[in-house]
């Protein structure tokens, strides 16, 4: 189905090929966004970290070691990227994604954003929005873009139990929604 | 092996396997791992319904994910700029949502591949606006848009109150509350899409309360926001 695998794509944007990158940036835009939207919950930060990351993946191509799949690389370039643009809106919280307080002017336009009312509509919505950041992008590299933990532990540069620690936090608060979800109990 | 021994040998393992459970409904598992997990739930209830949780959470986060966005043309052109005056310190250079003006977007330059990357980047915000809206009444437009006595379509004809399915493809810089508005305003949701080729599928809301579709498929037409909008054929 590819034409070309994502370890050529790779290669060659480190040779400096034009036209692999534009392909690479084509393959990953949909994905990258969706997660760095999902992780960060900010509309307006996305396409200014999908950029930097891209461009990232432009300059440092050859630093690509082939110990992991490309994917694995370029989330990790996206997550970092993702994490610092939450540090820099909201240097008073943590990247740990603590709710904004109260009275707090950081996300303007969040609590009117559709995006973030789209989130909020559904009922996974809100228990993804009580996970901190770090559980979330667990949770969504897990089930979204379908990673395995040692792979996940890559792009957050984290150790693997560290990964499924949050992982099992993260389940414990979304459990609590589940009969709203329609899904029986366990245990 | 003690009595109690095989106890912790079991809880051990039933603690690693449950926290694998994830990773089981993914499968991404290593083999070794995955028959681990495979030989403990034929023998733990509750192992195999938290493996019936964890599916119907996975399910639940795939239906709740929004439909991915192809990338914007422009921000790829503005991205390779980038590159090729050498910068080397990053800097905020796509377009933002917010504050985004309409403006003309100069033909479909590289075709297919520019019909691709079409934006649908604010379609998400439309997909949870609708369908959290679908009772809201039409509010008025406020600004940028053309009302269709400005630009009126031929296709804005006679009435016609049976629900209408429209193939719609957006401009690449309508902003989230542009594109708001104006599906507000017709009362269209999302029912399919993108394809492709960057398409979605509206429906409109059936009568009595709604805009004859001919009257919908003019305001879509002469809307800004709005690239292309025809009906599908065979759908009515």
């Amino acid at each position: 189905m590819e034409a070309r695998s994502d370890y050529e794509l790779l290669a060659r944007v480190a040779a400096k090929d034009r036209a692999a990158f534009e392909e690479l940036y084509r393959r990953y835009y949909p994905r990258l966004f969706a997660y760095v939207f999902r992780l960060t919950r900010r509309a307006d930060v996305v396409e200014e970290v999908l950029n930097d990351a891209m461009l990232a993946i432009w300059t440092h191509a050859d630093r690509f070691a082939g110990r992991s799949r490309p994917s694995t690389w370029i989330f990790g370039i996206a997550h970092h990227k993702a994490l610092k643009a939450l540090g820099r809106l909201r240097p008073h919280q943590q990247a740990s994604g603590e709710e904004p307080r109260e009275g707090d002017a950081v996300e303007p336009q969040s609590p009117d954003s559709l995006l973030e009312r789209r989130e909020l509509r559904g009922v996974l919505g809100q228990g993804l929005r009580q996970l901190s950041t770090e559980q979330r992008a667990v949770v969504e590299l897990t089930y979204f873009h379908e990673f395995s933990y040692a792979e996940i532990a890559q792009i957050l540069d984290c150790p693997v139990n560290t990964v499924k620690t949050r992982m099992f936090h993260a389940r414990r608060r979304l459990r609590a929604l589940l009969p709203q979800l329609g899904v029986s109990h366990a245990g | 092996m003690s009595r109690h021994s095989i106890r912790d040998a079991h809880a051990r393992r039933h603690e690693r396997v449950e926290a694998l459970l994830p990773w089981f409904v993914n499968r991404t598992l290593e083999a070794a791992e995955r028959r681990e997990v495979e030989e403990h739930l034929t023998d733990c209830d509750v192992c195999r319904r938290e493996l019936e949780v964890e599916r119907g959470v996975a399910e639940a986060l795939r239906d709740g994910g929004e439909p991915a966005p192809a990338p914007h043309p422009r921000q790829l052109a503005r991205l390779l700029e980038r590159i090729d005056a050498g910068e080397a310190t990053p800097a905020p250079a796509a377009p933002r949502w917010r504050g985004v003006a309409w403006k003309p977007w100069g033909g479909w330059g590289g075709g297919w591949r520019s019909v691709a990357a079409l934006q649908a980047a604010a379609i998400l915000a439309l997909v949870g606006v609708l369908l959290a809206r679908l009772d809201s009444a039409a509010p008025a437009p406020t600004t940028g848009y053309r009302t269709l006595a400005d630009a009126p379509s031929p296709a804005a004809a006679a009435g016609d109150a049976r629900p209408l399915r429209v193939q719609v493809i957006f401009s690449p810089s309508t902003t989230e509350g542009e594109m708001r508005e104006l599906l507000d305003l017709v009362g269209a949701h999302i029912v399919g899409g993108p394809s492709p080729l960057g398409a979605y599928t509206l429906e409109l809301r059936p009568a009595p309360d709604a805009d004859p579709p001919q009257l919908v498929l003019g305001v879509l037409r002469a809307s800004p926001a709005v690239r292309f909008a025809e009906p599908i054929v065979g759908a009515r």
